[in-house]
């Protein structure tokens, strides 16, 4: 149905099939399971003995049941190395050990995989990089569901529906990612990601964050002077101003996407599913992925032949102990000892970089693909938006897409915008406007290449009961006048009723992550003046996906 | 690798299929693996969990699919012998199976 959910939510729809599937498991379907509540080695603190946790937890049950090296060589075939089937785990924990060992190649792959993740998102449409409408510098007229995965900045210049034209810098960020970046855990997963905390599924997922940064306000503030420097009259001034900052900061934004429920097992969500798979290239990315592993597993099944695993001791191990801390403790040994081996050839470094890499698209294109299937149901945004002279007012907005695939998409926009505060004697209301807005967006060429072209056709309408406020500093002299105002004041400008605003906007997205939107518009008015407007926005914004790679104190490749 | 461990074990140059219970497999996601020779591409069935071998290679060979887990799969995917044409193939007992949510899968074959 819809695309238009930002990738990071996938553990927010996992969570909701992964409640309907423990609901519908049949009791004793997985004997395996059952001991595994018992003996979990998925919480071990060894990266072997995590990354093939199910298949010693499996090993280990199947011991507890009496099983031999022969009934349970399936089992067995996944933890040893010379054999094909203990390759993929082999890649995860290989992976690991390469880069807690400071081993560049390693954090290269992580910053190669993010990277390659960016410019696979890159041609989506659903990205809000930059502020929105009621910004003083910003090319965004409507608002919209999707984020960037990681990290945005966003300069942009131009207002559309405020009088005053500025420059804003934005940061974007989500809540979850920088979690994950702060905290070192990146889950390498797709079906199998059931183990994230409520806070992480509910509360940081799918909650993302901007700040925006007002350019052209510098602040000022007020310091004690100690005398005259220079001049021959003298001249009595205890206080002056001096510059602080550059810029301000003009909003803070939080918005919470909501995914639909859905039901896995339903033959509708299966054919969206299988849908979504072809036009996500899950296909694709599955096959690339099997392509770069087969070139590990090929060295790896070679060189270790002469690492085999000597079956009949894991046997023995699983059975004198059935809590598995002897199947635990031979494993990591072995494993420990082949990987040494197994490193020292000089290509492995290389091609499970790759494979990290090619997984990270895998995964990539698997969540866009249930994104696609299960559907966002709705985004909500809060903004504190802190304009230059004006009241600081908080706007709460529900913002909702339809993907129509190759033909764009449409987003819809409706928010209240409240005042912080009213001051004693205020002659407005707590509201201050109600607006709803459209925007389709479409890619007008270059889908599958480097330079992409966007048109975006927006309508935006706000309605105010009262005409804008706004503040008059303490200290303002009246025009005509050389009265100061003492304690400051607050007055009407502008019209109450409605302000309408259209936006025609091209954005051309590039090589890098960089993407350049252009826009015109046309108002009835702007929040302070009469008359109607034509105006320009333009912008630059960056994806940043070289971030784990800035941290890891490596370049992405 | 050996006959005691492989997934199926036919008679060189079998022809046959074999079948996956879960996940599913696209078409050009399965490749056969012989040490020594060049990779080949292997039939899919439009269920994506059918692969076609049309000449069981003698000794240990593998067969590398690229799966694609969909949401909701928690179970691993059981190897099974498919429809065998020509020679003689089994699976192993008890069936061996491919862990959920592993990407690519492998499957080992045993000719003999």
């Amino acid at each position: 149905m819809s695309a238009t959910v930002n990738n990071t939510k996938r553990t927010q729809i996992l969570l909701s099939f992964a409640v309907f599937t423990a609901a519908f498991q049949a009791p004793g379907q997985t004997i395996s399971s059952v001991v595994n509540q018992a003996i979990d080695f998925c919480k071990d603190p060894r990266r072997d003995v995590r990354a093939y946790c199910k298949d010693l937890n499996d090993l280990q049950a199947a011991a507890n049941s009496g099983a031999t090296k022969n009934t349970a060589s399936g089992t067995l075939n996944k933890l040893d190395l010379s054999h094909p089937a203990a390759t993929p785990k082999f890649i995860t924990a290989a992976a690991d050990v390469v880069t807690e060992n400071a081993v560049s190649s390693a954090v290269r792959s992580k910053a190669a995989a993010s990277n390659a993740l960016q410019e696979a998102g890159h041609a989506r449409l659903d990205r809000q990089s930059a502020p929105t409408g009621n910004g003083s510098g910003t090319t965004s007229l409507v608002s919209k569901a999707g984020n960037p995965e990681l990290l945005s900045l966003a300069l942009d210049t131009g207002a559309l529906t405020q009088s005053v034209n500025g420059t804003t810098s934005t940061l974007n960020t989500n809540a979850d990612e920088i979690f994950r970046l702060v905290s070192g855990t990146d889950p390498d997963c797709t079906v199998t990601c059931r183990n994230l905390g409520w806070f992480e599924t509910h509360v940081l997922n799918p909650t993302n964050i901007s700040a925006s940064i007002n350019l052209a306000q510098p602040s000022t503030i007020t310091a004690a002077t100690s005398g005259q420097a220079s001049g021959s009259t003298p001249i009595a001034l205890e206080s002056a101003t001096v510059p602080a900052v550059a810029g301000k900061l003009s909003g803070v934004t939080t918005r919470y996407q909501l995914m639909n429920r859905f039901d896995p097992r339903s033959a509708d969500f299966k054919k969206k599913w299988n849908d979504a798979i072809t036009a996500s290239k899950v296909n694709v990315a599955a096959i690339t992925l099997m392509g770069s592993t087969n070139s590990v597993m090929k060295l790896l099944t070679s060189d270790a032949k002469t690492f085999a695993l000597d079956r009949d001791q894991m046997i023995q191990k699983a059975k004198s102990d059935p809590t598995g801390q002897a199947l635990t403790d031979f494993f990591d040994s072995y494993f420990s000892n082949a990987l040494q081996e197994v490193l020292k050839d000089q290509s492995i470094p290389a091609l499970i970089s790759q494979v990290m890499q090619d997984r990270a698209l895998y995964r990539q294109a698997w969540f866009n693909a249930l994104d696609e299937a299960a559907g966002n149901l709705v985004t909500f945004e809060y903004n504190y938006n802190h304009p230059v002279n004006q009241p600081v007012t908080n706007t709460f907005k529900l913002i909702y897409a339809y993907d129509f695939g190759t033909t764009g998409m449409v987003t819809f926009n409706g928010s209240v915008s409240l005042y912080d505060s009213l001051p004693r004697g205020a002659k407005y209301g707590r509201l201050h406007y109600g607006q709803v807005s459209a925007e389709y967006d479409r890619t007008l060429a270059g889908r599958d290449k480097s330079l992409q072209s966007q048109l975006s056709l927006a309508g935006y309408w706000q309605y105010q009961p009262n005409p804008s406020v706004l503040n008059i500093p303490a200290g303002t002299v009246a025009p005509g006048t050389t009265i100061p105002v003492p304690n400051g004041t607050q007055e009407f400008v502008g019209t109450a009723g409605s302000l309408w605003v259209t936006q025609a906007k091209l954005t051309f997205k590039g090589a890098g992550n960089v993407s350049v939107p252009i826009g015109v518009s046309w108002s009835n008015k702007t929040d302070l003046l009469q008359g109607s407007k034509i105006g320009a926005q333009f912008g630059i914004n960056y994806n940043f996906s070289s971030i784990l790679g800035l941290f890891g104190g490596s370049a992405a490749q | 690798m050996s006959e005691g461990t492989a997934d199926l074990v036919g008679t060189t140059a079998s022809d046959f299929t074999f079948t996956i219970d879960a996940a599913s497999i696209p078409q050009g996601g399965a490749t056969l693996i012989v040490t020594g020779q060049p990779d080949q591409n292997l039939p899919v069935a439009a269920s994506g969990r059918e692969v076609s071998v049309p000449s069981l290679p003698q000794g240990d060979s593998t067969v590398s699919l690229a799966l694609i887990w969909p949401p909701g799969d928690t179970q691993d995917a059981t190897i099974d012998v498919g429809t065998v044409t020509t020679g003689a193939v089994t699976a192993a007992t008890p069936k061996h199976s491919i862990d959920c949510g592993d990407t690519p899968g492998y499957v080992e074959l045993f000719g003999k």
